[in-house]
């Protein structure tokens, strides 16, 4: 049974070269010198396509390279808009839930809510964009007054988290008050060129969770205080001071 | 051997080489897993076909989005055959269609013109 054989992508070439290397044994000196002629023609058709077949690469290749490209930036910019909220450009809900709990696994964690009181009223008197830029502006107001301390979130509405990991424990709550009362204190600071009579207050809520204590646990027992917080008359801090322990 | 018609597959374009009308069309994307195998039959069935034309007009339509290299040296095998059969006497004509926005292929198109000078070549920028 003959052997099956591939097709050959330089069949053409290969043809040539065989009789070149027959010719190459014949006596004959006329068939030597056709056999070379026919060489030579080949050879300079194998370089003339091989340019072409390699410049044809060469741009292929660099219109691949600045397609990955693009599709790396796409990737990353669509990785971070899943990420983070359209409109203040912080954490979103799930990602601030996630990165939470992944923390509180392992460290303490101070979470403190944070709720802008009256801001129906805002977007009622100002209107909607006006109350736009109130989000923005708190959500910059939080990322500068946290700096690397933590990280901050927006729940969604007017509603915002901060997330503190606490290395020292003895004296997390009182970095979290210290926090939640200089992040109030901003947020009463926050003035709008085109709203000058706009005051903003927010009210929050602050509460520290040793390790494997579920986050739920900890965001209800927050979400509680943030509603005292209201109740009990808006801009002010709720501090539930006792930490949250573990189920034993 | 009137027609040679091949479907597009994912890797392969569509080959619609009408012998009887003189017109060639080849459409598609070409990154074959064997180029020799592929343009294999294509190139033979051409290459007789062009071996008993005298005087003839020949039509090329050719709009590839994407062909790799070894379909590359293929397809220079089948324009080496063309401008031959153009030198012997036949009218070769090539339309090089290419996305207006795709200078890599138009630039394939204009170097074809250049190494084959025999056959009449056209770009068709095509709108995307």
């Amino acid at each position: 049974m003959a052997a099956h054989t591939a097709p050959d992508l330089f069949e053409r070439e290969r043809g040539v070269l065989d009789r070149a290397q027959r010719a190459h044994a014949d006596p004959s000196p006329a068939i030597i010198h056709l056999a070379l002629a026919e060489l030579i023609g080949e050879y300079e058709r194998v370089i003339r396509d091989m340019r072409r077949v390699i410049s044809h690469s060469d741009r292929t290749e660099l219109e691949l390279n600045i397609a990955n490209q693009r599709l790396r930036e796409l990737t990353e910019a669509l990785s971070y808009q899943n990420r983070h909220d359209g409109l203040t450009r912080l954490l979103n809900r799930n990602t601030l839930i996630h990165e939470a709990e992944s923390l509180l696994r392992h460290l303490p964690i101070a979470l403190i809510l944070l709720d802008i009181d009256h801001f129906k009223q805002i977007n009622d008197r100002y209107g909607h964009p006006t109350g736009d830029k109130v989000l923005v502006a708190l959500a910059d107001t939080m990322k500068q007054g946290i700096g690397n301390a933590g990280f901050c979130g927006r729940l969604g509405g007017e509603e915002f988290a901060v997330v503190l990991p606490a290395e020292h424990f003895d004296t997390a709550m009182e970095t979290a008050m210290e926090t939640a009362a200089q992040l109030r204190e901003r947020i009463r600071h926050i003035r709008l060129p085109e709203e000058v009579g706009l005051r903003v207050t927010a009210s929050l809520s602050v509460a520290l969770a040793e390790p494997t204590v579920p986050f739920d646990l900890l965001y209800q027992c927050v979400d509680d205080g943030l509603y005292r917080a209201k109740h009990d008359g808006r801009d002010r801090i709720e501090v539930i001071s006792d930490s949250l322990k573990p189920a034993v | 051997m009137e027609t040679l018609h091949l479907p597009a597959t994912s890797n392969t374009p569509e080959v619609a080489f009408d012998f009887a009308q003189g017109h060639l069309t080849l459409r598609g994307e070409s990154y074959p897993e064997s180029a020799a195998a592929f343009y294999g039959e294509i190139l033979a069935k051409t290459g007789n076909w062009l071996d008993g034309l005298q005087g003839a007009r020949v039509h090329v339509e050719v709009q590839l989005n994407y062909f790799n290299s070894s379909s590359t040296k293929m397809l220079f095998s089948l324009f080496d055959r063309l401008n031959q059969a153009a030198e012997e006497g036949n009218t070769v004509v090539l339309d090089w269609h290419h996305d207006v926005d795709d200078e890599t292929i138009l630039e394939f198109g204009l170097e074809l013109a250049e190494d084959f000078p025999a056959i009449e070549f056209h770009a068709q920028p095509i709108e995307s």
